[in-house]
């Protein structure tokens, strides 16, 4: 009996994992990256776009650039022409994507490329790249891009994160970053499932239109930040390869990659760091830790000829101008451009 | 350190390996340290205060239990410490912006102070542990534990430090003080219960939470998306919290220890009254035991009766959190209990005028209960709580229906696994007297390989701690 229930135990222990696995593997969807090394159809709209724009400057961002400003009115101000290459949910990985396979390739040259940032993104690589933040890197990708892939994946299988690879090697069975995502695939037809099954007599293209409007940032709570988990720096993120210190190393994140292309294309860059939510006092408190990433980041960007700024200790950016979470609110719109192009306009070329 | 990371997996990995190559002694002292590093991982000083409700209640249950003549003294000094704490951590706050709107409503312009305090995960289940050995121990139910090492062990064990089972220790501390032996079959069942509970998280939980969160950030929810944000969040509740137990029980086992059962299937009651027998059983047998029957009970005059099972289900929404949505919910289901007691009176009568009362009916009626409640427990925002009961079903847009009913179906869809386990576990149940058979193990096995196979392809990418983590 003991035994039998010996061996029993050793066969669960081995076995589960291994037909998890296989099952897994077998399940999940593949792409054939030979047929998508091509310009995709999204690819090309921001190619035309951009060129039938011809800006002076473009700037780079995510929801932070959206509900701050609009290209319309800071082109009025400015007297130039601004494009934005804006995404909510976006990270460092979609804007090197964005820098190198748009700006670089349409041989548009503009004036300056500005990026809009918070804190450590710009050397995040692995913030926001799976499940429904892979729309944004697929949307600007040509093909399986190396580099991409390289910083994407975690470090070399230590024996910390050996299980974390193995998921990955074992998701993205093709080239790690451009296979199908196995659990958005699910999502997906779970969802088209749910919505098959109530229908109602309404398609489903017409439903998601309606939910993307239903639940648009002007939809919202105005309290909903309290709610939104409190991006903390002394939470342990190790895992999800928030950087703690500034670190510059290519094998790190996508800026110095950024900074090199914009170097050899000739394209001046302009960081903007802006300010996160402040408290009822105006200002947003920082850890030590984040004080010293920044000023470490700033000392490299201006070594490196870029234009560094920072409006996380401007008091006259007050708590009243924010909506939910570190977003600006429409009202606020229109002093914060102005702003913005007071702040900027010395700098730019 | 939560369940669901490579880190506790390297921990207890490191755990488990060392664990089983010591003598008892040395494993409740490894256990320890290993419970207080688990505790301490992302913020130190909480380990502080596990130490400090550590002492106190050893000393404190020795005491009583070495000067029968002052034992009363001592339990009401204990239980002062204990609850002070835990008022001054958790309830400062709530009580003080409170009397603070008193005063301002009597015209004095005063402004509370707000202290910002981060609350120590688990502080209130640790305390509420500790808190029944001592009064078991007062009691004379159980002797007062004379090793140190052993009580310590007891009241910081890591699998259910944050989010419990609330043990006893006439069930848990004898544990501790026994030789534990490796029993295969037994960590077999563990490795289930982790396969599962992960399954409950990562899939169920994670996933319905996207629905549940995007239905309540709506500024103006109309009135099917805030009942399919709170349906969503049911499913939610029940496969976050339930995981943390299975995930709990399934480490402990590997350790040669058995934790309680903490839930059964509680959306299958069918009254308020059924629902907490098999919601959170620890806690409802907690309130029961130290809270409601010392109150007087089930005896007496109905008025009493009333009034011990109100002050019970208000104290038992206040342990949930200081803010007012839990206290209403926890009345919310005083007053359900109360009104459905008296039903349950008039129901003979009422049975042999219409026939019967079909369980299907109680069962959808207890549903609908509990679930108004979890709109009291999800909304922590007092006013929109209000406007969320005046939404009316009649002005609103087919559109929002369609999305009410998508939602809802999506927590079904993602709810599947709970409802097949509900309908298939009598029947696994009786599987378990012989589970060394092979072809429980072969059922057991292909079992668990489709949960991990689910676990990896449904995972969702974003997660959260278990919800309970805040209480």
């Amino acid at each position: 009996m003991r035994v039998r229930s010996f061996w029993q135990l050793i066969g669960f222990f081995i076995l589960v994992p291994l037909g998890g696995l296989a099952m897994f593997r077998a399940f999940a969807d593949r792409r054939d990256l030979a047929a998508e090394n091509v310009v995709s159809e999204k690819l090309a709209e921001h190619l035309a776009d951009l060129k039938s724009a011809h800006p002076d400057y473009i700037v780079i961002g995510d929801s932070m650039l959206t509900t701050r400003m609009e290209p319309a009115p800071i082109s009025q101000l400015s007297g130039r022409r601004f494009f934005f290459y804006a995404r909510g949910g976006a990270s460092s990985a979609a804007w090197y994507l964005y820098f190198k396979n748009v700006i670089v390739r349409s041989r548009v040259k503009p004036r300056a490329v500005i990026f809009f940032f918070r804190n450590q993104y710009l050397t995040w690589p692995r913030f926001r790249v799976d499940g429904l933040y892979q729309a944004n890197l697929d949307r600007v990708r040509l093909g399986e891009d190396k580099l991409v892939a390289k910083l994407l994946l975690p470090d070399p299988p230590k024996l910390w994160n050996a299980i974390s690879w193995t998921r990955r090697w074992l998701v993205e069975p093709n080239g790690l970053l451009y296979s199908k995502n196995a659990s958005a695939q699910f999502h997906t037809r779970l969802e088209n499932l749910a919505l098959d099954l109530t229908a109602f007599g309404q398609k489903k293209d017409d439903r998601r239109t309606f939910m993307a409007s239903r639940f648009n940032l002007a939809s919202l709570r105005s309290d909903l930040a309290a709610e939104l988990p409190v991006e903390d720096s002394s939470i342990d993120d190790s895992e999800n390869g928030r950087p703690r210190i500034f670190d510059p190393s290519p094998k790190k994140s996508f800026l110095p990659h950024i900074v090199d292309l914009a170097e050899k294309n000739g394209i001046p860059l302009i960081f903007f760091r802006v300010k996160c939510r402040p408290g009822p006092d105006n200002i947003t408190p920082q850890s030590a830790e984040m004080t010293t990433y920044i000023a470490r980041l700033r000392v490299w960007l201006e070594s490196r000829h870029c234009v560094f700024f920072d409006e996380t200790n401007d008091p006259s950016i007050t708590l009243s101008m924010y909506q939910d979470g570190d977003h600006i609110s429409d009202a606020a719109k229109p002093g914060w451009t102005h702003y913005f192009w007071q702040r900027v306009k010395p700098f730019l070329p | 350190m939560i369940f669901h990371s490579i880190d506790f997996l390297v921990f207890f990995v490191g755990v488990f390996s060392v664990y089983w190559m010591l003598t008892r002694k040395l494993q409740n002292a490894f256990l320890i340290a290993a419970s207080y590093f688990f505790y301490g991982y992302v913020t130190h000083w909480w380990v502080i205060l596990l130490v400090i409700t550590t002492f106190l209640d050893y000393f404190a249950a020795r005491a009583i239990e070495d000067h029968p003549t002052r034992k009363k003294w001592f339990l009401g000094l204990i239980l002062t410490a204990n609850f002070g704490l835990l008022a001054s951590l958790k309830y400062c706050n709530f009580f003080v912006e409170n009397i603070g709107s008193l005063i301002h409503i009597t015209g004095i312009d005063w402004t509370s102070p707000h202290w910002q305090i981060l609350l120590p995960v688990g502080i209130s289940f640790y305390t509420f542990q500790s808190c029944s050995y001592v009064v078991d121990v007062y009691r004379g139910q159980i002797k007062a534990c004379r090793k140190l090492l052993d009580y310590a062990s007891y009241l910081c064990f890591f699998p259910q430090l944050v989010a419990g089972p609330i043990e006893r220790a006439g069930h848990m501390l004898v544990q501790f003080e026994k030789q534990r032996h490796f029993d295969w079959v037994e960590a077999r069942n563990g490795l289930f219960l982790i396969i599962w509970g992960l399954c409950k998280k990562r899939v169920i939980a994670d996933n319905v939470a996207i629905y549940c969160n995007k239905a309540f950030a709506l500024s103006n929810p109309s009135f099917p998306l805030i009942w399919s944000g709170t349906l969503c969040f049911c499913v939610q509740i029940y496969a976050d919290f339930s995981a943390y137990t299975d995930i709990a029980r399934g480490v402990a086992k590997l350790l040669g220890f058995d934790l309680m059962l903490n839930f059964n299937h509680p959306y299958a009651a069918t009254s308020p009254a059924d629902f907490w027998h098999r919601w959170h059983i620890s806690l409802s047998r907690w309130f029961r035991d130290y809270v409601f029957i010392p109150l007087g009970g089930s005896r007496g005059a109905e008025s009493k009766i009333v009034r011990n099972l109100m002050i019970t289900f208000l104290l038992s929404g206040l342990w949930h959190g200081a803010s007012w949505n839990f206290i209403l919910w926890g009345t919310w289901h005083g007053i359900a209990l109360v009104i459905w007691r008296w039903i349950d009176r008039a129901a003979p009568r009422w049975e042999r005028a219409t026939g019967f009362i079909p369980v299907a009916f109680k069962w959808l009626l207890t549903f609908i209960i509990v679930n108004i409640g979890w709109l009291m427990f999800r909304e922590q925002n007092t006013a929109r709580l209000w406007q969320h009961f005046q939404q009316s079903p009649w002005k609103t847009s087919a559109d929002d229906w369609r999305i009410g009913g998508f939602f809802a179906m999506a927590a079904i869809l993602f709810g599947m696994p709970l409802i097949v386990h509900a309908l298939l576990e009598k029947r696994i149940k009786t599987w378990l007297p012989q589970s060394a058979t092979w072809p429980v193990w072969v059922g057991q096995t292909v079992v668990a390989i489709l949960l991990l196979a689910l676990t990896l392809i449904a995972s969702n990418n974003i997660t959260s701690d278990f919800i309970y983590f805040q209480f």
